[in-house]
């Protein structure tokens, strides 16, 4: 407790506030650019930290965490293009309520939602992460295989409209997942003797390409911007404090959120992307409209970005305790902690317990300072994406998406793979397959087959080898929840199919 | 490993990760039995997992506890490489220069990194033929038999 108070006096100082202010709002603007990610910002602006001392550059960096994650929202919600995997389903509503002049509303959702989730996790790292540790390790190669299927499960749901759709898109998404060197074992797959191919489909690649490419092609064929003119925007415009009273009166879906983020941030290489999916899935699947989810629910926004503001601290939990970070960009924090001598370990909470509660707690602070700096910036960007004409916006966008592409391997190639497949995405959104299962094919798809091949190659010696898919209690209940994920979704349509169960009557039954 | 397994005449189940990181939490985690990886992974591991044996001529100095596989009588002496290589017909006085310019920056790497457990070599000159004919000594009849 002494360590957690001297921790909190260093940073309650005016140099410390801006210093997380500024990572804060750079993290913000890196996370806003689609291409960027945070694993990228904090690559970026890792050098500037090699002359601070270690509290303050590990708090800068804590900054530019939790600003490029929330960040990623405005674009995912304004033009319908997530600025960072982990927003990927921030656009499944918030991009509807933009397009209904509700992007303000759906804007504010989302930074309030980050800095409750943010800060959530910051209690979660400071109180459980010990035990929570422990967890981390729980999950190995089957338990991964699991994991993965779970998300995949959620195809079924993003495709309201038609299953059938839905599941080609996820089944597009994990073939464009096996291009390229194979997880295990190292064999090319599916390069068509063109050598390049090798490296496989970057995720953010794809997202950039599926996502951005097809929405400006939109944009272009109807002479229209991304959003409506500002004086529909007026018109609906919503009070911040009712928004916080919309999500803080039922809190459910948020404390849902932040705790499915949290477990999920504990494993290994699930990252942000992935919770926020399994958030919003869930938050569909509970809410008593699950109907309106997709055309604009304000609670999909909160369940996507509470649950990865949840991310940013609770990944930190194997990363402090074991060494092993719990996302990709907590492999550049660990990097950090090693170049100032901080070895992670049970040690990092006593021997040097100072430096680390500092860090954990600038985090939180990140998370607070999300709201001022959020709310100010949000409304900035809106009204110059309102007010750009969109034969500057555009070209404007295409530049950047194309830069980011490039910028992020330093090849033609990705540019290529990337305009290739929103020119696909395109067509494929008009016959009615939406980028979002084809991109959740393509992350779950590697993680599901590392975990696969894993498991079996580890059961060789058994007689019924598959059986080690669920040789522990943990992976027994996740493939229990696999199917009662599965079956959630299925049944209800299968019951309608036969006409045992009226659509009708099941609507009546549902809306409150 | 599969030297290990050729010196030792047994059969290990052999699973592939996708580099040092998720190896930390499969061994913790009680996934694998074991794992084949740098050294300096021992060190960072020292408080949950014990080192059976290091691949190094000697003892390294991070890890004093660690027998090498020779004391074991296992004859396993390896690790990972990097090379410099120039043109051919390059002038000896550049080769020279080169040479001073990489034996300093090791030295000075060095200085940081064996504190953390790596096990730092400079080879130079003749010695980089001898280091090359032993793993292809080492490693040759296992890609043969692979064939």
């Amino acid at each position: 407790m002494d360590m957690l108070l001297e921790a909190l006096a260093s940073l309650l100082t005016f140099e410390s506030v801006i210093t997380v202010l500024v990572g804060v709002s750079a993290g913000l603007f890196i996370g806003a650019m689609p291409g960027l990610t945070a694993t990228m910002a904090l690559a970026v602006l890792l050098p500037f930290t090699f002359s601070m001392e270690a509290l303050q550059g590990l708090m800068a960096l804590g900054g530019v965490y939790m600003g490029s994650i929330y960040g990623g929202a405005f674009t995912a919600i304004l033009i319908n293009t997530p600025g960072t995997p982990s927003s990927i389903a921030t656009t499944f509503d918030g991009y509807p309520m933009a397009r209904q002049g509700r992007a303000y509303e759906a804007i504010a959702a989302a930074t309030i939602a980050s800095v409750a989730g943010g800060i959530v996790g910051v209690i979660f790292l400071l109180v459980l992460a010990p035990p929570l540790a422990r967890w981390a390790v729980a999950f190995g190669p089957s338990e991964m295989f699991w994991v993965a299927m779970l998300g995949l499960t959620l195809v079924a749901s993003l495709s309201s409209d038609s299953l059938l759709k839905g599941l080609l898109g996820g089944c597009i998404g994990i073939l464009l997942s096996t291009i390229g060197v194979s997880p295990v074992g190292g064999e090319s797959r599916f390069i068509f003797g063109y050598p390049p191919l090798q490296g496989g489909i970057e995720l953010i690649v794809a997202l950039i390409g599926l996502f951005v490419i097809p929405e400006l092609l939109t944009m272009a064929a109807e002479g229209r911007g991304a959003l409506p003119g500002q004086t529909e925007l007026r018109k609906k415009e919503v009070s911040i404090l009712s928004i916080v009273r919309h999500i803080f009166g039922k809190p459910i879906n948020l404390i849902r959120s932040c705790l499915i983020g949290q477990i999920i941030a504990i494993i290994p290489g699930a990252g942000g992307n992935v919770t926020s999916l399994v958030a919003y899935n869930e938050a569909r699947r509970f809410s008593r409209d699950p109907r309106s989810f997709g055309k604009g629910n304000v609670d999909g926004v909160v369940a996507s970005e509470s649950s990865n503001n949840v991310m940013v601290a609770g990944s930190m939990v194997p990363l402090l305790t074991l060494g092993i970070p719990g996302a990709p960009p907590d492999a550049i924090i660990l990097g950090v902690l090693l170049m100032h001598g901080l070895r992670p370990g049970l040690d990092l909470f006593t021997e040097s317990g100072v430096l680390t509660n500092g860090f954990i707690l600038s985090m939180g602070m990140a998370a607070l300072l999300l709201l001022p700096v959020g709310l100010l910036g949000g409304r900035l960007i809106h009204r110059v994406v309102i007010r750009t004409p969109y034969y500057f916006l555009v070209p404007s966008i295409a530049m950047v998406t194309i830069l980011g592409t490039f910028a992020l391997r330093n090849s033609l190639l990705d540019v290529g793979i990337m305009l290739i497949l929103g020119t696909a995405g395109y067509f494929l959104r008009l016959i009615g397959i939406q980028p979002a299962p084809i991109v959740l094919g393509l992350i779950l798809g590697g993680i599901a087959e590392e975990g696969y091949v894993q498991t079996l190659m580890a059961a060789v010696v058994d007689p019924i080898p598959w059986l080690r898919l669920l040789h522990n209690p943990l992976s027994m209940v996740l493939a229990g929840m696999v199917v009662l994920g599965a079956a959630t979704t299925l049944v209800p349509l299968w019951l309608a199919r036969k006409g045992l169960l009226d659509r009708v009557e099941e609507d009546d039954g549902r809306s409150p | 490993m599969l030297r290990f397994e050729k010196e030792a005449g047994i059969d290990l189940t052999y699973i592939p990760f996708s580099g040092t990181g998720p190896l930390k939490g499969a061994l913790q985690g009680g996934h694998v039995a074991g794992i084949f990886n740098y050294t300096m992974l021992g060190t960072e591991m020292a408080d949950s997992v014990k080192v059976l044996a290091v691949a190094s001529e000697e003892r390294v100095k991070a890890l004093p506890d660690a027998p090498t596989f020779k004391e074991q009588g296992y004859d396993i002496v390896g690790g990972a490489y990097r090379g410099v290589a120039v043109p051919k017909g390059t002038p000896d006085e550049v080769v020279e220069t080169l040479e001073e310019a990489f034996a300093e920056a090791n030295r000075q790497i060095a200085e940081k990194q064996e504190p953390l457990g790596f096990v730092m070599e400079d080879i130079t000159g003749d010695e980089v033929d001898e280091v090359i004919g032993m793993l292809r000594d080492a490693y040759g009849p296992i890609l043969e038999d692979a064939e």
